[in-house]
């Protein structure tokens, strides 16, 4: 039998050391989870004299799972919105543990929503605590918004408001309107040289709630509300300040009257930073015309007009689309991007046969113009206005010769990128013309 | 103490030794012999033998020889070759061999003059027949199991191996039981090291009487919590241990046998491995390891992310079992070790448990440990539930005695989940592993193929490679002939097809 000394003389002391472990249960981290205070999402507005407003979304998992029969659960309300106002964000949370009888944790926060005025300013700063904090997840949501707390508001279809926002987030990258811009995303564009970060931006619209009335019966019986979006010209409310008496501003639910605020549904477009700072917004076809050259589109409809003349317009429905940004350094600075897009038909009039290949070339055509159009429009915009290479031209050149980029970075985003010569080469391809079936001629 | 010449004497010797024990038997014969007739004593043990037997052949053969020309020398011998009909005979000398063999079962025959006597095998005892073995069963394969009967037991190996090959040594040990243990083995395939290193433990080998718990013995590491001898029921297991080389010892009464050498992976794997596609034979391992790790940790893990590491799981779990949670009055590692405690109570009564009274017992350990626990908020839903997979998940290893190796450090890694979270048990899993590193099992690495690395030996452990690409013998074990007889599947050639 093999002596094991070593082992023998080491037996009691591990014992002994396994046992007084025992002794340390409760030590410094320990958090049992019915004590914590789950933060889903954070909101951070502009305050006074350079400080933030942080509003913090805690849930109340008791009432979230109210099909349980565990535990005695006294409030309904699924969550609280607790809002401080420091100069740093860590002081803020602190601040608000004062009113919470759950310890605060930052491990679950999934969306963290900056405020326009505050983005404007800039959000370096409060980007590094998000990054150096560590239970933090690097995916988390981060979006722009007219109010950091406004989005903190009655959520819909989902029953919180984080929860909201984020899936949002993911299914509105269908739209081929916005981005998703995760916490690490942003932080390592910050870093990197020659791209500029940004960020979905949302903007909230308001609804009212509509009554049901059940009819044909004796007694009319009020259905649930429904809340109906109150119509809003597009693109309006994306750049204005909301006034101080909006909903918006309003705590999700006060405490005690029990009232519900209208809900507010999301709108989403696409915010420009210039370092931490928000420089501007792209809506709608902007930001399509942004995601053509960034190469990020994953579907999108679109719209052109029947290139046989008949007036009425065909929508066409994007399946793939990808860019690549090549510097070309043969004679001075220029850069040519080259995009791939591929199309389907979504709708068309019904005079129209694809079986005519001339019909196909004229509409891959026009379909060119549309995103050379969209493309230029919103390069126009970010060269000349924004001033800031959220394309990442810099990063590409950057990468392809370091000397140049090196003498240039200082100028960069204020006289190169504006001046910047970028040709566009498109190349559309209507797929399948003839094996997606629609009732016209085609 | 050699016998005497005086059967008066011999017999009282032998009544004496036994202390009059109501079951010795000394029947007396007259022998027809020349010049005077002799009396003989059939001494044996009433229950031990099989009475037909031996009325046919030593009580009718004794009554009626006829042993006129005899000589007093040569009496001995004559009805030891001509008379007896008993098939397993010899003479013998000494009467502590002589007390030996009756106790043993065997007859002994004493002639009045002779210093000698005669001893025969006509042992037969009422044993259980062979049945599926109950705590290995398989769906397909084999459905025979050891008994408590070491010949039969033997029998069963030696039709799987017909040839002159196997080896059986006996030994026999405890002073006052003699139990016979049989170490076997196939000659040309386990190593000469191994099987010397078998026959000492055993010669070493100095208790009382044994039965059960050999392993305890003979194994290289006593105090491991983890078993070092592969326990099993069934043959084809150990036969197809035997043809790898290993060592095989069996233990009169005992229906488990025990192999030697056994690593890690051998507990946890199962002979219904073989009887599937090899496809399906390593999706079983991978299973097993699973069931493995979900036995061992599930319950320290959760303790440990709820307790200290929220941020890991999805928000919509937090918030679902935070909700659950609530109005629990116990720390998470209470609830946990409340639950596994009752859980392993209730499988430690359910074993014990007549069967009449057995579904009452499961109706109230399922409703009202379960149902009303959570109903009475003393324990949450998701822990009832990692309690239930941890159970359930521990019944995944095909051997008991690892099981419960595994069950009793589930234990240790919940109480230490709970003091220092998942780096407690990063630390307690870590101790463990390099304990198993530093175990071995017959001089064989215990966890071998994995450390040390031999990628040969993956074939049948991580996998379950095809039958016929298993075309050596575990290395480690020193085997004297690695490559294997076989090695093709044999395919309906085109030859055989013509004919």
């Amino acid at each position: 039998m093999r002596t094991r000394p070593l082992a023998r003389q080491l037996l009691i002391p591990v014992v002994f050391a396994l046992l007084s472990a025992l002794t340390t249960a409760g030590c410094w981290d320990l958090e049992e989870v019915d004590e914590i205070g789950i933060i889903g999402s954070m909101g951070l507005d502009k305050g006074e004299e350079g400080r933030v407003i942080v509003s913090l979304e805690v849930i109340n998992p008791g009432a979230l799972a109210s099909g349980t029969s565990g535990g005695a659960t006294v409030s309904q309300v699924v969550a609280v919105v607790l809002r401080d106002e420091a100069n740093t964000i860590a002081a803020a949370i602190s601040n608000a543990q004062r009113r919470l009888p759950r310890r605060l944790t930052t491990g679950q926060v999934n969306t963290i929503i900056c405020g326009q005025a505050l983005a404007r300013q800039g959000i370096g700063a409060y980007i590094d605590y998000l990054v150096r904090t560590a239970d933090i997840r690097g995916s988390a949501l981060l979006a722009t918004c007219d109010t950091g707390a406004g989005l903190l508001q009655r959520p819909y279809l989902n029953p919180l408001p984080s929860r909201t926002l984020s899936s949002l987030a993911q299914a509105a990258i269908g739209s081929g309107q916005t981005v998703m811009t995760t916490l690490n995303e942003f932080a390592v564009r910050l870093t990197e040289p020659g791209i500029e970060p940004v960020t979905m931006h949302t903007v909230g619209r308001r609804t009212k709630d509509v009554q049901v009335k059940r009819q044909g019966e004796e007694v009319e019986q009020t259905e649930k509300s429904i809340s109906v979006e109150q119509p809003v010209v597009v693109g309006r409310s994306i750049e204005g300040e909301l006034p101080d008496d909006s909903p918006y501003l309003q705590p999700y639910k006060e405490a005690g009257t029990g009232e519900l605020l209208p809900a507010v549904t999301i709108d989403i477009g696409i915010a420009a930073y210039r370092d931490d700072k928000l420089v501007g917004l792209l809506d709608d076809s902007e930001a399509r015309g942004f995601l053509w050259i960034d190469g990020r589109l994953e579907q999108s409809a679109l719209e052109v007009p029947d290139p046989t003349g008949s007036g009425e317009m065909m929508g066409l429905k994007v399946i793939r689309a990808s860019s690549s940004i090549k510097p070309d350094l043969k004679e001075g600075i220029k850069f040519n991007v080259e995009i791939h897009v591929d199309v389907e038909v979504a709708q068309a009039p019904l005079s129209l046969s694809f079986k005519d290949t001339r019909l196909v070339s004229a509409l891959e055509d026009s379909l060119r113009d549309l995103i050379m159009r969209e493309a230029l429009t919103t390069l126009n915009k970010v060269q000349r206005e924004f001033r800031s290479d959220i394309y990442g031209f810099g990063y590409q050149l950057y990468r392809t010769d370091p000397r140049i980029w090196q003498e240039l970075e200082p100028k960069w985003n204020d006289e190169v990128f504006p001046n910047l010569d970028i040709q566009l080469d498109i190349q559309t391809r209507l797929r399948a013309p003839g094996s997606v079936y629609g009732i016209g001629a085609g | 103490m050699p016998l005497s010449a005086s059967l008066e004497e011999n017999a009282s010797a032998l009544r004496e030794a036994f202390g009059s024990s109501a079951d010795l038997v000394l029947r007396y014969i007259e022998l027809a012999t020349s010049p005077k007739r002799r009396t003989a004593v059939v001494a044996y043990i009433q229950g031990m033998t099989d009475r037909q037997y031996m009325e046919d052949s030593v009580i009718s053969s004794l009554s009626t020889f006829d042993g006129h020309t005899l000589t007093a020398a040569s009496i001995i011998e004559v009805l030891r070759d001509g008379v007896l009909t008993v098939a397993d005979v010899e003479t013998i000398d000494d009467l502590n061999d002589v007390k030996r063999h009756i106790a043993q079962g065997y007859c002994a025959v004493l002639v009045d003059g002779c210093d000698k006597a005669i001893v025969g095998d006509v042992t037969k005892w009422e044993t259980r027949s062979i049945e599926d073995p109950t705590s290995e069963s398989t769906v397909s394969g084999p459905k025979e199991g050891f008994v408590e009967s070491l010949s039969t037991n033997i029998t069963l190996l030696r039709r799987y191996i017909r040839s002159e090959f196997l080896r059986v040594e006996y030994f026999y040990s405890g002073p006052v039981s003699r139990t016979p243990i049989a170490l076997v083995y196939v000659a040309g395939i386990a190593s000469e090291r191994l099987v010397q290193e078998g026959r000492e433990r055993l010669r070493r080998l100095d208790v009382d009487g044994i039965s059960a718990g050999l392993e305890e013995y003979i194994e290289d590491a006593p105090t491991s919590l983890f078993p070092t001898l592969l326990k099993t029921q069934r043959p084809d297991r150990a036969v197809g241990a035997l043809l790898e080389g290993r060592l095989v010892f069996l233990v009169d009464g005992n229906p488990e046998t025990l192999i030697a050498p056994a690593t890690l992976h051998m507990f946890l794997s199962s002979s219904e491995d073989y009887y599937e596609r090899f496809w399906v034979g390593t999706m079983f391992r991978w299973l097993r390891m699973l069931g493995l790790l979900v036995s061992l940790l599930l319950p320290g893990l959760y303790v440990a992310v709820t307790t200290f590491h929220q941020e890991l799981l999805p928000t919509p779990l937090l918030l679902a079992i935070a909700a659950q949670r609530e109005g629990i009055p116990f720390p998470a590692v209470a609830e946990a070790l409340l639950m596994e405690v009752i859980f392993e109570i209730l499988r430690e009564a359910g074993i014990r448990l007549p069967r009449i009274v057995g579904p009452a017992v499961s109706i109230i350990g399922a409703l009202v440990l379960g149902e009303a626990a959570i109903r009475a908020g003393l324990a949450s839903p998701a822990m009832i539930v990692v309690v239930a997979a941890t159970g359930v998940a521990s019944f995944a290893a095909p051997a008991a005695s690892f099981q419960n190796a595994i069950r009793l450090l589930r234990f240790g890694f919940t109480i230490v989940a709970a003091a220092m979270g998942i780096f407690g048990m990063s630390l307690l899993f870590f101790v463990t592993v390099i304990s198993l590193c530093d175990t071995r099992s017959f001089g064989t690495p215990f966890l071998e193929p994995i450390a040390p690395t031999v990628v040969m030996d993956w074939k049948d452990s991580l996998i379950r490679a095809p039958s016929w690409a298993m075309k050596s013998r575990p290395w480690l074990i020193w085997p004297k002939e690695v490559k294997k007889p076989h090695g093709r599947p044999v395919p309906w050639s085109k030859g055989r097809q013509k004919e």
